[in-house]
């Protein structure tokens, strides 16, 4: 969407247009035509943080001293028009976008230090242990209890919707640390560094799609050290709500990914017959639906903008936050229906095996829309993960009315 | 027109649910998508014993003397219970087959059929027809005293047990001309038959299916040339008539277990149905499956007097009308259970793929509606 870019923004564009022509193999490439929710396949995304990572572009919103790239908002936008250009998976948020950010603003020197280079690199993937089977929108009604025990503190309960924590080495949590007063308060928030306790199981869930994304995680005793606390003891909400801003505003710009998204749509409809003998781009009900997407997306990256440039954990980020999540997730949503209903009956064909990265299984019918009808299916927890839509919008009328 | 009385009508109603409730509870269904792909031969038998596949033919065909509109209850019924055996497909070839009066072979076919022991499937669809079965670009070209069929058909659901397929093809005319279409009766393990089969997002079984030169005598066209345009309009209006009534059968449980699902689901210390805007997004679903139920009511009364056109009307209004009701309804359900609806030991999620499918099959509610604009227009 360059209009007029500048000489040296157009030479930046080139720059990492090359990286990413010369450093993102079949493999990856593949896993990014593949992907069929906001987690990628998992090994080929990991390898690719990696790649970027030697680069020093794992992180690229961060702080420049912690790792971050050090670029201006025109050139983080770039890189990630680049990426969706060359197809590269969107790396995983849990680490860089969410946890990441949150020990950057609440972490110790030594917290900093332990866990920041392990995100950056890849080595470390962070889940997300947020969401119980009780505490779902009403997140601080959560019960997972960790009891004080000499220099440590003993976890019992269970956690659910944790994505992808079947793939994970370490995992940030919400626990219940205190009693007395209103359900915020006694929260704290860990950072717990070896799943491999045996009292920690970690069970998939399979989705609607047919493929495992969430898990439930359980804990039977498990200990941990003290000082896996981020923040204050009982003050976890607090950080709880910071990261969250990042979850729902997004580490990433959603309307370049948007964007690529009805660009497949547009190519499909103009090979797709309407059942009387033409094309369904030139049908002018598909066309008002595709425009109308697509100027969602525009203005969604208008709000973007706005909100990459602003103060997180300020008054107006916190609503702001919840603005992008309800207009990002319910454009995805729509995006995801224009789609299935521009591909038709073909996408009804459950394909596991060809969805599969390195299966060699070959795709029946178009190969552009295979991805189509899970993307529509799993696309249905957008306005319900990371704080329900309703919830959202309870959050705006709550400012708006204060 | 259906010779069937009300007391006959209630026991058909009556049998079906007995068997939902009975035989078809969510884990019955998921043993026998496991055991059987979805198409238990027991069940099958059952289906035989209790007459329904034999409900909408004459008794000179063996069946009850009942018409299209008394498998509605059925079909609501294998909604409710999200019933994946064969019975819409296998009764639209059979439908096929009578409205033809198919002799030799296809009349034997027929009453294999209707007593269980046959199945066959339609094969209409193409990649670029959208479900209209009228756009036709399969071709039959003559060849000595017979034919050969060339050309793809797509989303034929249901072939998995079938023994032959009825294959629209052309032998005359532009791609979406009522005249010069014909309907063959063809062997699926016929030489140049290519069967790709897959598992469809709801459990049933679908395939594509190429003919490649498929030989074809002239026995086996079941229509005068060039003539099967009504037929299989007529057919395809029936298959949507009845996967109407599918749909309502779905759409009604969602209402029921979303609302049994906020009463006991709490969070902030009250249960979720006593937030007012999830009442007002139940009342929204309640209305959109009323309306749709009340429609399906209203076009089964006219469908009797009306003729194929007309039926193709009705069929089109109510399969347009399903769509925008039964996408909402389906997606609100999911919402208002939130991350327990996204899951595959729930059913809710499964009804949720069900009417997805329903949605696209058959021409879904945009091409619907743009078949009304142009009969509007004409």
């Amino acid at each position: 969407m360059a209009i007029h870019e500048p000489v040296e923004l157009n030479t930046f564009r080139h720059q990492i247009r090359e990286f990413i022509e010369q450093h993102a193999d079949d493999e990856i490439l593949e896993a990014g035509r593949k992907t069929t929710s906001f987690f990628p396949p998992f090994d080929q995304v990991m390898k690719w943080h990696r790649i970027l990572h030697s680069q020093g572009w794992s992180a690229i919103r961060w702080p420049e001293e912690y790792g971050g790239a050090g670029w201006d908002v025109p050139r983080q936008l770039i890189f990630e028009e680049e990426c969706r250009r060359a197809g590269v998976p969107l790396l995983l948020p849990q680490s860089i976008s969410m946890v990441g950010p949150a020990i950057i603003h609440y972490g110790t020197d030594e917290q900093k230090r332990k866990h920041l280079p392990g995100i950056l690199s890849g080595e470390n993937f962070w889940a997300q242990g947020y969401s119980e089977p009780n505490a779902g929108s009403d997140l601080a009604s959560l019960n997972c209890r960790a009891v004080r025990d000499g220099d440590h503190y003993v976890i019992n309960g269970s956690k659910t919707w944790t994505t992808y924590a079947h793939h994970a080495n370490r995992l940030f949590l919400l626990v219940r640390t205190g009693g007395a007063g209103k359900p915020q308060q006694g929260i704290s928030f860990f950072l717990i560094e070896d799943l491999t306790d045996p009292g920690i199981e970690i069970r998939p869930i399979i989705g609607l799609d047919g493929v495992p994304e969430q898990c439930d995680v359980f804990f039977t005793n498990v200990r941990v050290p003290v000082d896996c606390c981020l923040g204050e003891e009982n003050d976890g909400w607090s950080v709880a709500k910071y990261l969250l801003e990042h979850e729902r505003g997004g580490g990433t710009s959603f309307a370049t990914t948007f964007r690529h998204e009805l660009a497949t749509i547009r190519r499909l409809a103009g090979r797709t017959g309407d059942g009387f003998g033409g094309f369904l781009a030139d049908d002018p009900v598909f066309q008002d639906r595709y425009v109308r997407l697509h100027l969602e997306v525009d203005t969604l990256e208008a709000t973007e903008e706005v909100f990459a440039a602003m103060e997180k954990g300020s008054p107006e980020s916190g609503p702001m936050s919840s603005m992008i999540k309800i207009t990002s997730m319910e454009t995805i949503q729509r995006i995801t229906e224009l789609a299935i209903d521009v591909a038709g009956t073909p996408s009804l064909a459950l394909q596991l095996a060809a969805l599969t990265v390195d299966s060699g299984v070959e795709p029946i019918g178009d190969e552009d829309a295979l991805t189509l009808m899970p993307k529509y299916l799993n696309n249905r927890a957008a306005s319900i993960f990371g704080g329900s839509n309703e919830i959202q919008r309870n959050i705006i009328a709550k400012t708006l009315l204060r | 027109m259906s010779t069937l009385n009300q007391e006959t009508r209630s026991m058909l109603e009556d049998s079906v649910n007995r068997f939902v409730q009975g035989e078809y509870s969510f884990d019955d269904r998921k043993r026998n998508l496991k055991e059987h792909q979805g198409q238990s031969p027991d069940h099958w038998q059952t289906f035989a014993e209790m007459g329904w596949l034999a409900i909408p033919f004459t008794e000179d065909q063996g069946g009850l003397g009942g018409d299209i509109t008394d498998t509605l209850g059925v079909m609501k019924g294998f909604g409710r219970g999200l019933v994946t055996e064969p019975y819409l497909g296998v009764l639209a070839a059979a439908r096929l087959l009578a409205l033809t009066r198919a002799q030799g072979d296809g009349a034997e076919l027929l009453a294999g059929i209707l007593s269980g022991e046959r199945q066959a499937v339609v094969a209409s669809e193409e990649p670029q027809s959208r479900g209209n079965p009228l756009a036709v670009a399969t071709r039959a070209e003559p060849d000595g005293n017979g034919f050969r069929l060339s050309g793809e058909k797509i989303a034929v659901i249901h072939s998995l047990n079938a023994s032959h397929v009825l294959v629209s093809a052309r032998s005359n005319g532009d791609y979406t001309d009522h005249e010069g279409i014909d309907l063959f009766l063809v062997e699926l393990d016929s030489p140049g038959v290519d069967v790709t089969r897959y598992p469809v997002i709801d459990g049933k079984q679908g395939a594509n299916i190429a003919f490649n030169g498929v030989a074809v005598s002239a026995a086996q066209r079941l229509t005068d040339e060039g003539e099967a345009a009504g037929v299989i309009l007529q057919a395809h209006s029936e298959s949507l008539l009845m996967l109407a009534a599918e749909a309502v059968g779905i759409m009604e449980t969602l209402v029921k277990k979303t609302v049994a699902y906020t009463r006991t689901r709490k969070q902030f210390g009250v249960a979720l149905a006593e937030f007012q805007v999830l009442q007002h997004r139940m009342a929204e679903m309640y209305i959109e499956t009323t309306s749709l139920t009340n429609l399906l009511t209203q076009t089964a009364h006219r469908w009797t007097g009306a003729d194929v056109h007309q039926q193709a009307i009705l069929a089109s209004k109510l399969k347009a009308r399903l769509g925008q009701a039964a996408r909402y309804v389906g997606q609100q359900a999911i919402q208002l259970h939130g991350g327990i609806g996204m899951t595959d030991e729930l059913d809710i999620g499964h009804y949720f793929k069900r009417l997805t499918s329903i949605e696209l099959q058959l021409g879904n509610a945009e091409w619907h509606r743009k078949r009304l604009w142009r009969e509007h227009a004409a």
